[in-house]
């Protein structure tokens, strides 16, 4: 996905200059106008065009908010990455801080994947994702 | 016996990273001038291959994705809506052939469980230590019995957590693959469901 679509899909892009410990930042929101939902940093340009996210949703079950983030690999080989979730209570506060680990993926050329998570309890508002290489 | 919803688990996984001098022996052959090694603390949550046994990250990612399942499943939606079951863990059995703490497992998924604020639980480790402060605050004439606890006020458990962890080997003389199954299995009176 070229950076047209990922600017569709995201309200907010914001390019700076990679290094290749740093990766893709993504953070949704529950409470805001879906439109303004949902951030994505790229902090790693060549990995931002061979790995994109390409889909962010979340919803409660019970009270407690479950995600579901779309990871695609836009190449034809295979990319290992990791990812790691982190939970906010709102846009600022970190709860539950280190409860995720960082779970490394292996994206098979031009596929993609289903980064899963739960928060770890009800006060958690706002969800941040970090993509990297592996 | 109730765990207090203030108890704590922190990642305090300390990994050592020895800097390493490479000494390359044609040039250092005369003289070796100080070597000095340090101990260097490292992220946690990082993704550890160190070796193929069992490790951080493979007990962070089990913990995590079986509270995540156990959480969303949704018989436990529906019963942790309104109240907060209490339950007991029985052991983790370790069917692989290697030494593994399976109650660092239980442990780590517990403590998750309990601060999602879902669940309460019971220590069955802990029960005679519970039976002999009940005692001294009851029968030793010591303890004011306006601020005593009674006995037989503890909740009973409803539900109880156990599970296997199992491994497949495979190796040839250059590659080993090892997969590691874990089986979370939490039974009632009214449920029994795998994760």
């Amino acid at each position: 996905m070229n950076m047209v679509k990922l600017s569709a899909l995201f309200s907010g892009v914001v390019l700076l200059a990679g290094c290749a410990t740093s990766g893709i930042e993504a953070t949704g929101k529950t409470e805001s106008d879906p439109e303004y939902a949902k951030h994505l940093v790229i902090h790693n340009e060549p990995l931002a065009n061979a790995i994109t996210i390409t889909d962010m949703k979340s919803r409660f079950k019970g009270d407690l908010l479950e995600v579901n983030v779309e990871l695609s690999n836009l190449t034809s080989s295979d990319k290992s990455i990791q990812y790691r979730f982190s939970w906010y209570a709102s846009d600022t506060f970190e709860v539950e801080q280190g409860s995720r680990s960082w779970i490394p993926v292996v994206l098979h050329g031009k596929s993609s994947t289903t980064m899963r998570a739960v928060a770890p309890n009800p006060s958690v508002k706002t969800y941040k994702v970090n993509v990297r290489e592996l | 016996m109730i765990l207090s919803e203030q108890s704590v688990q922190t990642a305090a996984g300390k990994k050592l990273k020895s800097t390493g001098v490479l000494l390359v022996i044609g040039l250092l052959a005369v003289s070796l001038v100080g070597c000095s090694k340090t101990v260097k603390y490292g992220d946690a949550t990082e993704v550890e291959t160190t070796t193929t046994g069992f490790g951080s990250t493979d007990l962070q990612q089990i913990a995590a994705k079986m509270v995540d399942s156990v959480l969303t499943f949704p018989p436990v939606v529906e019963i942790t809506a309104k109240r907060r079951p209490v339950m007991f863990v029985d052991t983790i059995k370790n069917k692989t052939t290697e030494h593994i703490d399976t109650e660092s497992i239980t442990d780590t998924i517990s403590t998750k469980l309990l601060r999602s604020g879902k669940f309460r639980f019971v220590d069955m480790t802990k029960v005679a230590a519970v039976k002999q402060q009940l005692d001294y605050q009851n029968d030793s004439g010591l303890v004011n019995q306006d601020t005593a606890i009674k006995m037989g006020q503890q909740i009973g458990a409803e539900y109880m957590l156990y599970g296997n962890l199992s491994s497949i080997v495979k190796r040839n003389s250059s590659r080993k693959d090892v997969y590691y199954k874990f089986t979370l299995k939490l039974i009632t009176a009214f449920a029994k469901w795998y994760c």
